[in-house]
């Protein structure tokens, strides 16, 4: 015989997943059914309502929590290279530069989407940039469809693993790891699947004619000099700014919101100099630019207003999730089901293998917000039975990480794909966006399984970066 | 990379496409009834205008805790050159406070907005009607109430966290002398934040009574009073 209150806590999960399937808005789903579930479990006698008066405590621990503070910076520096038009250039020289070779132009897509990740962490304006720019070039070079979009798809993706990313800020609070720690560990594994894609793109290219072919001598609209400034005004900056960011985070210089704050410093620096990089270039001999002053007002309130959006998104979930969580916890669901986890057998690793399998299927259809502030808190319970260390936990989080780059490009309900789909020519089909996902699928597959094979992985790229205390 | 490299055009329509992802356009209506919809309409402007605002406040807030947080590591960076605490903890603080303003009065804003997301897999096909319904139904019968709870327990919290005793009076008119303090050395006190917290919710309540209204509005077959010929698109943040 189920004890009630339990029985009480996975239906109100049951109805939590119903509210938000019908579309009711996911953080007043959290609340709202938490609220419902108070009142029913005190009429059973299951829930004492007085419990309620902890939660202006726990929402004042949320509002206090520096580590949330790091969120505003790195949207805002993201969101300024994005709005400034800075994403758009840096595709277009990479393009240029890599375009000779066969696959080069996917090569080159897979390039920008691990820089425009960790400038940006958004997937959704990756996605769309990458899509409006380079699907048009790909198609046009007579690249195949499947190959052009799942690259497409597959690094902009990525924006959810490579540092510093709103998704790792997020879970590092939750899990209560560390931002610095996470980052660290998630560095090269993001890194590693980057190249996989890279490999990928361009190993097909080479082995089967006409997946991507080379770009012809008369597409290449900037060569020598012109090509090499280019890079210089476009490339090397971001690069610049995105290592000396995770640079100073790791050497333990700056926290994580005080290099989030000089990173700001850094984009808006770089925008109001690409005017003057773009002068040099047309002195140089450059016809494909017009100079422009960049850091427009528009831009910059465009830049404020995801960052607001973004921040009251995310602190509306927390406010509305953690009342659920106190529900899911008061009613003994958390207990549970942190007794389930902890006795499927084979201690640690019957739990990740089951904790991936529920990370998956929840994330084809949530997304990482939901996840992170459901899952999280039940899996907690479940991994200190365990005896998960923090070395552990980092390596676990990272893995939920890769695993939600895998649901969020599965077709047919991936979001990334919905992104892609908004944005491409006609000519390319749906089924073309689904079935070019899939290789790329395959190989977060096997990014997942090198990672839970060899957790050392995780733990060198940790210990690379992080300075000895 | 198209052929005459970045061309601006481009900007453009990404512009657009985000913001079709992330807004909703209101559509002016053509005339104003009197009688209970024109009330409900009235009343949701009046709301509105006050989401508005504080939405801009929000806005605001965002380049003054990026300039916070740059004076905040100068100011540290130049204690640790010239050996010497400067003014480290209470800005720190504010720092923080400031975010907490930035969202807490932006709550309702969000709430307007539609920043939250929906699951559209079945959303997306429903008729404005049906949205309406559901909508409606669980704003009044579930979410209002949630957002009720937490205004009567914030209120005990945030006022005694400004200096109002279990009795229910307040000491002196001075409030600043006896409101909650930091327990951190150089900490600011924590009362106004908490103030603000209290405030946010019942800020959110307003705008959600506003979102009632609009889909009682649609019901109504007034869409146009509603604002909400265009609903908003879900945003994904990833």
């Amino acid at each position: 015989m189920m004890d009630l209150g339990v029985a009480l806590s996975l239906i109100m999960f049951v109805v939590f997943l119903a509210l938000i399937l019908i579309g009711y808005n996911v953080a007043f789903s959290f609340a709202s059914t938490a609220l419902f579930f108070s009142f029913i479990g005190n009429l059973l006698g299951v829930f004492d309502p007085n419990t309620l008066n902890v939660l202006p405590g726990r929402w004042f621990g949320a509002v206090s929590d520096s580590t949330l503070l790091a969120v505003p910076f790195f949207v805002l520096m993201g969101a300024i290279l994005e709005r400034s038009g800075l994403a758009e250039r840096l595709l277009d020289a990479i393009g240029m530069l890599l375009g000779p070779l066969k696959g080069g132009v996917a090569a080159a897509v897979v390039l920008v989407g691990t820089l425009l990740a960790a400038a940006t962490g958004v997937v959704a304006a990756t996605v769309i940039v990458m899509g409006l720019l380079s699907l048009p070039t790909m198609i046009r070079l007579g690249y195949d469809h499947k190959l052009a979009t799942g690259v497409i798809v597959a690094s902009g993706t990525l924006a959810q693993l490579v540092p510093p990313s709103l998704v790792l800020i997020l879970l590092a609070q939750q899990m209560g790891v560390g931002i610095l720690g996470l980052f660290a560990g998630a560095l090269i594994p993001g890194l590693l699947l980057s190249g996989f894609y890279a490999l990928y793109a361009l190993g097909i290219s080479y082995l089967r004619p006409g997946y991507g072919p080379a770009m012809p001598p008369e597409e290449r609209a900037l060569t020598g000099k012109v090509l090499a400034l280019e890079v210089l005004f476009s490339v090397v900056p971001i690069i610049l700014l995105i290592i000396g960011v995770l640079f100073s985070i790791f050497q333990g210089i700056a926290t994580p919101s005080e290099s989030g704050a000089v990173g700001v410093l850094g984009a808006l620096t770089l925008a109001v100099l690409a005017f003057y990089f773009d002068k040099i270039l047309i002195r140089a001999g450059a016809t494909h630019i017009n100079p422009r002053w960049r850091l427009t007002p528009k831009a910059m309130s465009e830049a404020a207003r995801s960052t607001a959006n973004i921040s009251i998104l995310v602190m509306t979930l927390l406010f509305a999730s953690s009342f659920f969580s106190l529900m899911f916890l008061q009613l003994g669901g958390s207990d549970a089901t942190a007794d389930f986890l902890a006795g499927i057998g084979g201690g640690k690793t019957g739990f990740v293998i089951v904790a991936m399998i529920a990370v998956f299927l929840l994330g084809i259809n949530l997304e990482f917000l939901e996840i992170t502030f459901i899952v999280v808190p039940i899996f907690i319970p479940a991994m200190d039975t365990l005896g998960f260390t923090i070395q552990e936990k980092i390596w676990f989080t990272v893995m939920m990480a890769v695993n939600l780059n895998m649901a969020f490009i599965s077709p047919p309900v991936g979001f990334s794909l919905f992104y892609l789909q908004s944005v491409a020519p006609p000519e390319v089909k749906t089924a073309d966006i689904h079935k070019g996902a899939l290789p790329f699928m395959a190989l977060q597959g096997v990014a997942l399984i090198l990672l839970a094979a060899f957790p050392g992985i995780v733990e060198f790229s940790h210990d690379l970066f992080v300075a000895a205390k | 990379m198209s052929e005459n490299g970045s061309d601006p055009d481009v900007t453009a329509v990404a512009e657009e496409l985000l913001e079709e992802f992330t807004r909703h356009r209101e559509a002016e209506p053509i005339d104003v009834p009197g009688g209970a919809k024109g009330f409900l309409y009235r009343l949701r402007i009046g709301i509105e205008a006050v989401t508005s605002a504080t939405g801009r406040v929000s806005l605001i807030l965002v380049w003054v805790v990026f300039l916070l947080g740059l004076f905040n590591v100068v100011t540290r960076y130049i204690a640790r050159f010239i050996q010497q605490d400067i003014i480290v903890g209470e800005i720190f603080d504010l720092q923080w406070m400031l975010f907490g303003a930035l969202f807490l009065l932006g709550l309702n804003y969000g709430v307007r907005e539609g920043v939250n997301p929906r699951i559209d897999f079945w959303w997306a096909a429903f008729s404005n009607k049906r949205k309406a319904v559901i909508d409606l139904v669980i704003h009044v019968f579930l979410f209002l109430p949630f957002l009720v709870m937490a205004i009567r327990i914030l209120w005990s919290y945030s006022l005694s966290g400004m200096g109002r005793s279990f009795d229910g009076s307040w000491s002196t008119w001075k409030v600043w002398e006896i409101w909650e303090q930091s327990t951190d050395a150089g900490g600011l006190p924590r009362g106004p934040i908490k103030l603000l917290m209290l405030i946010g919710f019942i800020l959110m309540a307003t705008q959600v009574v506003a979102e009632i209204i609009k889909q009682i509005l649609v019901l109504l077959d007034r869409e146009d009073l509603a604002g909400v010929a265009v609903y908003e698109a879900p945003l994904r943040v990833e």
